[in-house]
């Protein structure tokens, strides 16, 4: 099922035995991409850190309120 | 819910008209954002821009994963989504450790710039060698919003009534939870309609095992997050840390990550994918309940060394089992459909996240305050000087307020915050034993859940199952 699947994507999934060590690079700096724009968008600041809507009450630390 | 619909429309959008595409608009879109934010001259400039900045993200974070798994066969993903995990995961908890002390010394639009840095180093990658594709193999795209429709029917369902027990009625979260279960549920119904019997016809599992999968990421999530704002407060409230210090105390959690991210892509082609996700339930679940133990036997006084050993246990196992289910979930469904695959990896945690940050905190709420309600009970104080003791206590908790012992009010201030630490000890324990449970939980429905002949089938290395 994969290779049928694989024969519509401009380039096959290549076990790692297949590729020149340029290629197995590529690849890596692939992962490097997506993980650093995942990263830059998980450590978006949070709100709370940057407005505090409630003061700080008993429990909640004033970061929710319910 | 916005951003979950975000996510989960990101990842069709991906598969339909080009994965490198859509990573590529919701990266420069949220950069765009993002500096828009640092410029705000106004709250509600400044509102407006993180709230599209957070959109566009919820477009870019589905398709990396998804790029990830297109760029690797299914028997080496190990190794990619271990790093991967460890990247994102490190970056969240490094945020945490670093963001107090950046906005102490260099201000708050100081916050952005480790985003906007890693956010065009990664631009600049993707940009270089990030090939397209776009593979609807065999699918429509009715295929793919029915999917996506009974993705957000689960995540809509659980995560409103999981609001419900902590909200009553009362909540807009509850009623645009349940509003999105009605409309995905209407769509699902739609596409049933329009294709007679295709539902989930090329769904690589049955319904109920795909649900365990989105359950168990919505709980590794919700396991790390809790125990990582949770433990933060315990430090800073009853440990008494600056905020500062609390954050950076956080940071064996990504030693933990890193080591169990080695552990994770080594064990590659050694132990199944699914034994390797319960490993890493245990290990979590074996530091939450011994966080547990320690917090409701010494309270302030647990030292910081077997906090931080706890971490780093705590943080290998979520590394393991989080890099084993990816690469057994993404690797185990057809490649046309890799985006909103990704995308409804990304939801559950996303949801998971959330039920951490409001329902344990609302957890640590109810336990806190009925412990202190006791306490004061227990020195024969009326309910009126209980209610009264509360509202003190709140005054108490300013940063203005007098604690000074050698003051009739400074006395009565300092004795209300040490009885307050007390109880917010044995309610962070109360929650953690919560945690622990729900692991237990998610543990025991992926080993019965997924049952052995589908587990063995997953296990088997280059079985697509079908």
């Amino acid at each position: 099922m994969e290779e049928s699947l694989t024969a519509t994507l401009p380039t096959p999934i290549a076990p790692a035995e297949a590729l020149s060590v340029e290629q197995k690079r590529v690849r890596w700096l692939v992962v490097a991409a997506c993980a650093l724009i995942t990263s830059a968008s998980l450590i978006q600041p949070p709100l709370h850190q940057l407005v505090a809507p409630f003061p700080p009450t008993a429990f909640n630390a004033g970061w929710t309120r319910f | 819910m916005a951003l979950i619909t975000f996510v989960l429309a990101g990842g069709v959008l991906g598969d339909l008209f080009g994965r490198r595409r859509i990573l590529l608009i919701g990266a420069i879109g949220y950069l765009v954002m993002i500096l828009l934010a640092v410029l705000a001259q106004s709250p509600i400039w400044f509102l407006l821009s993180s709230a599209g900045a957070g959109m566009f993200a919820a477009l870019a974070i589905p398709m990396s994963a998804a790029i990830i798994r297109l760029t690797f066969p299914r028997d080496e993903l190990l190794w990619p989504f271990a790093a991967y995990t460890v990247c994102t995961g490190t970056a969240a908890i490094g945020a945490s450790v670093i963001s107090g002390p950046i906005k102490y010394w260099f201000g708050w639009q100081a916050m952005f710039v480790p985003s906007i840095i890693l956010v065009c180093v990664g631009l600049v990658l993707a940009l270089r060698h990030v090939q397209e594709t776009n593979a609807p193999y065999g699918y429509s795209p009715v295929d793919y919003i029915g999917l996506a429709a009974w993705t957000g029917v689960v995540l809509a369902l659980v995560f409103g009534l999981i609001q419900l027990q902590v909200s009553r009625l009362s909540n807009i979260v509850v009623w645009s939870s349940l509003s999105v279960a009605g409309i995905s549920a209407g769509l699902l119904i739609f596409w049933a309609m329009v294709s007679p019997g295709r539902l989930m016809r090329n769904a690589p599992f049955p319904l109920f095992a795909l649900a365990i999968i989105i359950l168990t990421g919505m709980t590794l999530n919700f396991a790390t997050l809790g125990y990582a704002i949770h433990l933060f407060n315990f430090m800073r409230i009853v440990q008494q840390f600056h905020p500062v210090v609390a954050s950076i105390a956080l940071a064996p959690l990504a030693i933990g990550l890193v080591a169990g991210g080695v552990l994770a892509g080594r064990r590659r082609g050694k132990q199944p994918h699914v034994q390797m996700i319960l490993s890493g339930l245990a290990l979590m679940l074996i530091a939450i309940l011994l966080t547990a133990v320690a917090v409701l036997l010494w309270r302030a006084q647990v030292a910081y060394l077997l906090l931080a050993s706890l971490m780093m246990l705590f943080g290998a196992g979520f590394a393991l089992a989080s890099a084993a289910w990816q690469a057994l979930y993404l690797g185990s469904m057809p490649l046309a459909l890799a985006g909103l695959s990704s995308a409804i990896s990304s939801a559950a945690g996303q949801i998971g996240g959330v039920i951490a940050s409001t329902v344990l905190a609302a957890l640590i709420v109810s336990f806190g305050t009925r412990n202190f309600a006791t306490r004061l009970d227990t020195m024969g104080l009326t309910p009126e000087r209980v209610i009264e003791a509360k509202a003190a206590l709140d005054h108490a908790l300013q940063p203005e307020a007098l604690l000074d012992p050698s003051t009739e009010l400074g006395l009565l201030n300092t004795a209300l915050v040490a009885f307050y630490q007390e109880s917010f000890a044995v309610a962070f324990g109360g929650v953690l034993l919560v945690s622990a449970l729900i692991i237990v939980l998610c543990a025991t429905l992926v080993w019965f859940g997924l049952g052995p002949r589908l587990r063995q089938k997953l296990a088997r290395p280059g079985a697509q199952p079908g």
